[in-house]
């Protein structure tokens, strides 16, 4: 039994660790408070931009920035064709597509062979970035934009990425998925931002969303489909708070930080002036957007990484939990190696904004956010037991953070509406009631992926983790809720025999 | 301040900052719904959609039907609206209205609703639109004249390139702006063209050696176009020689090396722009008699013509390094 002075002694330490945590939580309140502001200026602005701006100018000027769209496959057999098919569908001036597979054991070759009439391709490159032995390469005959680069397998996007932008002949690349389907106009809206300013914008990104099949996502009546699962529900929410929040408040400093693998269009002088992808990472892309960062600031160059807040395309997200930890654990781990690795920037004011806030901010409310939610967990939970914190107090605490939390949720909301103006009125209260249930849903499953993710990083492990694709068996199509059944119905459903 | 007090103000902040955003979100959706821009959104997501075909031609037509009138009348006046979503807004803006009414309207209704109504029986190609463009495009106010002059750019067939020809002619606008019309068009113009220019020295015969260009080689354009080579005026054989390069008329290349010795220095700087397509050894033997030319701006076309030339041969070997 403890004696009381033990008792007393408890009471102090959780009180004391009580009080950093209320002070941690204060600040991430502050913080998220700031990253709102920011992302209502940064959309604002964009909006007001994007009602000047001209897709029509771009499609019909000979002067438009030709570019090589670059991606990266591996044993994707379920969704190649229709990705490839929306790469090559792109309304734009002068693009080509360089896919590589990295070496495939399933029939992704195969398909794409028989489906673009893949003839083989004798062409020198310079191998100005280091990457695997290329086995063969291919052009198609059906659509002569398609280069397929097949090359071996070395456990690393980043290899497979730096072997196709060998191959890329344009000044910008826009590297993506071999998983995601991209809307006809993806390149178009990414590069008009490009267009306005070529010598300063080096990077720019846009926001996706995620279907378990993204390749059925065709609303038939004009409004977009939206997945109603769940788990999707909810990962389109992290997804909208991360690209439609995050990213644009970042943006509006100049210190946007992950510019992702799934759309990314980069200046490739860059890839000369830096170097290539970074196998070295679990996950090549935000360290690279971290290296660009490094070195321009480094020399006081002027550039610019852009968010746009415009859905480019839809990828295939995880359909059950187990698979879901797997995949956020390896992005906390990425986090963590990068932010590790550019420790250096941190607080440093050499590195401007980029140093003294997006750094600290990372590192912060990011990279050790799932230990110190464990913490204030295990904290509250102590304080109750200890009978030092009033059930009513409690209470409060967990609505004030349920309703915070959920505000960027909110805000994406808004901000996705009002650049696309194609939800239906339901999936925006089915997505505002998810994203009160968020806080009890998700991020509980996130916090033991961030925490698994950690346990990684200090393990030191630099697997890639890539989920298993979706069962497409079944030829599922996206929930629309519950199916309606007269009573007659319902009677005439087959009941178990009695035994 | 309590801990409690505290609490209660950050847990009303938070529903407040909820709430703002939620209502926000509402309002924004309820407001938009009945806009122009709704309207026009809606149509570009049923493409995004459905690209081609029947289900997007029927789901075309029912997003027309359940849009209000003045939005229709709007999206269809436009030149830059899509043609054959346009038109289904035609269709459906006459269903309502009527043709008769339409054609009043387009007689003689104020200035915009004269610009509507034609643009609704254009889009229809309804047989009677003809002669009100052709009034239209002779109208003063230019807000008129140019809507009339993309109609008829719209109607792409001989009678109104006819129009458009005769509108040339009396200078009724710039002939570069009609000009711009008439090479949207995918019917063949050039036995208008070809008739015109046979009829005599003619006060357009610089746009209609320009035009027929623009279409397909056949002799008798290559005939034409070759007794346009020695017109007195040289803006004419200029063109002249340019249309022929273009046709890929045999002996282009032939005139173009005697067009070298052209009494104006701007016909032979085209001359040597032609000869800069053929790439072979005649052509430079031609072109580097023109670095001799006593005009400067024919000696300097002609150097960069070489140097390109130089190019191409070189880089043709290797594609890709």
């Amino acid at each position: 039994m403890l004696e009381l002075a033990d008792l007393h002694a408890v009471h102090g330490v959780v009180m004391r660790f009580a009080k950093l945590i209320y002070a941690y939580q204060g600040l991430f309140i502050a913080s998220l408070l700031l990253v709102l502001v920011l992302a209502v200026l940064y959309a604002l602005r964009r909006f007001a931009l994007q009602s000047v701006e001209s897709h029509a100018t771009i499609m019909g000027s000979k002067l438009s920035i030709p570019v090589s769209i670059v991606a990266a496959a591996l044993n994707e057999e379920k969704v190649i064709l229709p990705a490839v098919r929306s790469l090559l569908a792109q309304n734009y001036p002068e693009f080509e597509v360089i896919l590589v597979d990295d070496g495939s054991t399933d029939g992704t070759i195969d398909l794409l062979r028989e489906a673009y009439e893949l003839i083989p391709l004798d062409v020198r490159v310079n191998p100005a970035l280091p990457s695997g032995p290329v086995t063969a390469a291919y052009r198609s005959r059906r659509d002569p934009r398609l280069t397929v680069i097949s090359k071996e397998n070395r456990k690393s996007k980043a290899d497979a990425l730096n072997c196709g932008i060998n191959f890329a002949h344009y000044r910008y690349l826009c590297c993506v998925d071999g998983d995601t389907i991209y809307s006809p106009d993806a390149l178009l809206d990414g590069m008009s931002i490009v267009q306005r300013n070529p010598s300063e914008v080096v990077g720019v990104t846009s926001y996706f969303g995620i279907s378990r099949t993204p390749e059925a996502t065709a609303g038939a009546d004009g409004y977009r489909v939206v997945d109603r699962h769940w788990l999707s529900m909810l990962q389109n929410l992290d997804l909208m708070r991360s690209f439609l929040v995050n990213r644009l408040a970042f943006s509006e400093i100049g210190a946007m930080m992950c510019n992702p693998g799934a759309f990314a269009i980069w200046r490739k002088d860059l890839f000369a002036e830096i170097g290539g992808y970074d196998p070295g990472f679990s996950c090549e892309d935000i360290e690279f957007t971290y290296r660009v960062h490094e070195h321009f600031r480094r020399l006081r160059r002027r550039y610019q990484i852009a968010a746009l807040p415009k859905l480019v395309a839809m990828t295939e997200g995880p359909d059950n939990v187990g698979a879901l930890v797997k995949q956020r654990a390896r992005w906390q781990r990425v986090l963590m190696e990068t932010v590790w690795a550019y420790r250096r920037m941190t607080l440093n004011p050499r590195y401007g904004t980029v140093g003294l806030v997006a750094m600290p901010y990372n590192l912060v409310f990011e990279a050790i956010s799932p230990l110190v939610q464990l913490l204030s967990i295990v904290a509250v939970a102590v304080m109750a037991l200890l009978q030092v914190i009033d059930p009513r107090e409690l209470l409060l605490l967990l609505i004030a953070v349920e309703l915070i939390t959920s505000a960027p949720s909110l805000l994406a909301i808004l901000i996705d509406n009002r650049q696309h103006r194609d939800y239906r009125l339901r999936d925006i209260l089915l997505l505002t009631v998810y994203s009160l249930l968020d806080f009890f849903l998700f991020k509980p499953i996130i916090l033991v992926a961030g925490l698994k993710g950690s346990v990684d990083f200090l393990k030191g492990r630099k697997s890639w983790d890539k989920f298993e694709r979706n069962d497409r068996r079944k030829s599922r199509k996206p929930w629309h809720g519950m199916e309606r059944r007269s009573g007659k119905d319902r009677r005439a459903r087959p009941r178990w025999p009695k035994l | 301040m309590s801990t409690d007090a505290f609490l209660l103000l950050l847990a009303l902040g938070a529903f407040c900052l909820w709430a703002t955003l939620l209502l926000f979100t509402l309002i924004d959706y309820a407001v938009y719904r009945g806009t122009y821009g709704h309207f026009l959104s809606g149509l570009d997501a049923l493409r995004r959609h459905h690209g081609a075909g029947y289900g997007a031609y029927a789901a075309f037509r029912g997003h027309m039907q359940a849009a209000q009138t003045r939005y229709l009348s709007r999206y269809l006046a436009r030149a830059d609206s899509d043609p054959p979503t346009a038109r289904l807004a035609a269709e459906i803006y006459i269903e309502r209205e009527g043709a008769e009414h339409m054609l009043a309207l387009a007689a003689d209704g104020r200035r915009q609703q004269r610009v509507t109504a034609l643009y609704a029986l254009t889009r229809v190609m309804h047989r009677d639109v003809r002669p009100l463009l052709q009034t239209a495009l002779a109208d003063p106010h230019p807000l008129l004249a140019y809507a009339a002059l993309d109609m008829l750019g719209l109607c792409d067939d001989t009678d109104a390139a006819g129009i458009l020809l005769r509108a040339v002619d009396a200078g009724i606008l710039p002939a570069s702006r009609i000009s711009a019309q008439l090479e949207r068009f995918r019917t063949d113009l050039s036995a208008l063209h070809i008739a015109r220019l046979r009829q005599g020295p003619g006060k357009s015969r610089y746009w209609d050696a320009y035009l027929l260009g623009k279409g397909r080689y056949s002799p008798e354009a290559g005939a034409v176009l070759d007794e346009l080579l020695s017109d007195e005026d040289a803006a004419v054989r200029k063109i002249a020689l340019a249309s022929l390069a273009e046709l890929g008329a045999p002996g282009a290349r032939e005139r173009a090396a005697e067009k070298l010795s052209d009494p104006v220095f701007y016909v032979r700087t085209q001359a040597v722009r032609v000869l800069t397509g053929f790439r072979d050894p005649e052509a430079v033997r031609a072109l580097s008699g023109a670095l001799a030319d006593s005009h400067e701006a024919v000696r300097l076309a002609a150097q960069k013509a070489l140097l390109s030339i130089e190019d191409a041969l070189a880089g043709s070997g290797a594609r890709h390094a």
